[in-house]
């Protein structure tokens, strides 16, 4: 392998772990997080079908390149990811095989390295709160919680 | 394979976030909707007691309970209506199982409020005699009291109880033509209770 190859997959990688597509879609809150130089912005809080689409994006305002761990076999937990609508508190949804419907699914030890001024994109699907509840508290452990997040229904 | 791309491949998985294959790698794909509207069967949802208990406690606990008896609430009084088509059978004066859950509402309003006085206004509509009316309204006053108070714990002496017959309909028994209004009897035939609050 030459070094030019190496640096087309390094490329590629980063490009699939941080695609700058996403991070013209509009933030519908933002907010600093615990993790230095990142930004995260709430992107998208979609219902359909039952389904509630929840995308977080974290943008590196840095100067360098900065990892950032969404969960691992200690202390994160994807349950800590969770949507809370009135008194109620919903989950990521698993599928049969108890594969979680988010990023990073198969390890439950998941994090990333994204490029200085790069962006990368977190998703997670849950159940939807019922029709009436507009909006929702949305709590993750890389920075405080979302509040009054609206849904859009589609 | 060559070692080098072996490499390659690993660089790739390292820079994509993901040491092991991505089972569901585009939250938009079709088949990763498919597979959380599948996952909705076994959907984790759970009920956040403290909290709801803490909202409860800051509106006094009833506000949900006054809401479902449709009670009038003043700054003097609490007004509960309960019709006695729901309370009793007809002629009888004794309650149908079918009262028990707007009564254990009720008792739960007062249990709320422990300490204020409480009058049960038994009422008929306006057929029949007064010799008829008189004593049946007092008797489902009563009876509610008694249920009330044997089986929703609110305190006897707080409560009193008076029938007032067909003396205080609430709405017309007859149409403005003068002819029987049966909607307008069955309004009247029912039981007050008043919880004096200020």
């Amino acid at each position: 392998m030459t070094g030019k190859n190496v640096f087309t997959a390094l490329i590629l990688g980063l490009a699939l772990g941080a695609s700058p597509a996403l991070a013209q879609v509009a933030a519908i809150q933002s907010q600093d997080i615990n993790q230095p130089g990142f930004v995260a912005d709430l992107i998208e809080a979609k219902r359909s079908d039952g389904v509630l689409s929840i995308k977080v994006r974290l943008k590196n305002t840095g100067t360098k390149a900065a990892s950032v761990q969404f969960y691992n076999y200690t202390h994160l937990k994807i349950a800590a990811y969770y949507v809370q609508a009135e008194s109620k508190k919903y989950f990521v949804l698993r599928d049969t095989e108890k594969v979680p419907l988010a990023t990073g699914e198969n390890n439950e030890n998941f994090g990333t390295t994204v490029a200085a001024g790069a962006s990368f994109t977190w998703w997670a699907k849950y159940p939807a709160p019922p029709a009436n509840i507009k909006k929702f508290s949305y709590y993750w452990p890389l920075g405080a919680p979302f509040d009054d997040v609206p849904i859009t229904d589609k | 394979m060559r070692l080098s791309s072996g490499i390659a491949t690993l660089l790739l998985a390292f820079a994509a976030g993901a040491a092991v294959p991505a089972k569901y790698s585009n939250p938009d794909d079709p088949a990763t909707q498919a597979a959380a509207r599948e996952a909705l069967g076994s959907a984790k949802i759970l009920d956040i007691v403290g909290i709801a208990r803490d909202i409860e406690s800051k509106t006094g606990g009833i506000e949900s309970v006054l809401k479902d008896l449709g009670a009038k609430v003043t700054d003097r009084e609490i007004r509960i209506e309960l019709s006695a088509d729901v309370l009793f059978d007809f002629d009888k004066h004794e309650l149908r199982p079918e009262a028990f859950p707007s009564l254990e509402k009720v008792a739960e309003v007062l249990r709320s409020r422990a300490a204020s006085p409480v009058t049960i206004d038994g009422h008929t509509d306006g057929k029949g005699s007064d010799a008829y009316n008189q004593p049946l309204s007092e008797k489902r006053a009563q009876a509610v009291r008694e249920w009330l108070m044997k089986n929703g714990g609110a305190s006897a002496a707080t409560m009193t109880t008076k029938g007032w017959g067909k003396s205080k309909p609430s709405v017309p028994n007859t149409r403005p033509d003068g002819s029987d209004d049966p909607e307008g009897r069955k309004k009247n035939r029912r039981v007050e209770i008043t919880v004096r609050t200020g």
